[in-house]
């Protein structure tokens, strides 16, 4: 168990695919979000919502940039 | 004489909220009282970071020769850097292990040798052998999630230090302009 726990740290993860890679940005921005939205609301009440909808925003805004990035590369190669 | 020990007070406690949200994420607002967002602050950083370093492995995510600028971020998380680049500093980059079980051997295998472990025979030596080294995009990725869980702490380091000097000034005016 121990030693299971300590490869997960010590070994790194086999190869990803382009939709597994894609889709580890959401914890990532999931984490700025919760974390900006602690520091900035004025009652703790507030941070759950505020930070689904600013996570909501970063996400479908690189997927935005990064689909129109996609799009010109194809266009120009 | 009064003025001078007002001044200091918050001082003094926006530079411990300061250090103790360095030593550990979330460790500043608690301090400060903000129990809620301590607590918050400790859970997404501490995943943040450690997510990273299952992601590339502790040997390549935290290391101060190959990622100097990224270690400069990786460093704002505190202890948990500190506790990464010690396991980091010890550990080898490649590992013999059991094709059989994954179980650590505890020397280079040979065609025959069996596993302490499984009692499995070891058929090919050169499977074995693990790196524990991450590659791209690997790496990058690993990379990235410990250094954004550093900038994120960053924030929070600057936010515990505002909080431990505004507050202060905040309750006196409050109680001020009650009493006036």
């Amino acid at each position: 168990m121990a030693e299971a726990l300590i490869g997960l740290f010590t070994m790194p993860w086999p190869e990803l695919s382009g939709l597994q890679r894609m889709g580890l940005i959401l914890p990532l921005t999931a984490s700025v979000a919760v974390i900006y939205k602690t520091i900035k609301c004025p009652t703790v009440r507030e941070i759950p919502l505020a930070s689904l909808i600013l996570w909501a925003t970063i996400a479908i805004g690189m997927y935005v940039v990064g689909i129109v990035l996609t799009i010109i590369y194809q266009l120009l190669a | 004489m009064t003025k001078t020990r007002t001044s200091r007070r918050p001082a003094s406690s926006s530079s411990i909220a300061g250090l103790l949200a360095w030593i550990l994420p979330g460790l500043g607002h608690w301090y400060l009282g903000h129990r809620v967002r301590a607590i918050i602050i400790m859970v997404v950083i501490a995943v943040t970071f450690w997510c990273g370093v299952a992601i590339g492995g502790v040997k390549s995510t935290v290391d101060l020769n190959e990622n100097r600028l990224w270690f400069l971020a990786q460093i704002c998380t505190g202890s948990h850097t500190i506790v990464a680049a010690i396991w980091s500093g010890r550990l080898d980059p490649v590992v013999d292990v059991c094709p059989a079980c994954g179980a650590k051997l505890a020397h280079k295998p040979r065609v025959g040798d069996t596993c302490a472990h499984c009692d499995q025979p070891i058929t090919n030596a050169a499977s074995a052998t693990r790196l524990r080294l991450a590659f791209w995009p690997q790496i990058d990725i690993a990379i990235v999630y410990t250094g954004i869980a550093g900038l994120l702490n960053l924030l929070v380091i600057l936010d515990a230090i505002a909080r431990a000097e505004i507050e202060p000034l905040r309750r006196q005016a409050a109680g001020g302009s009650a009493h006036g």
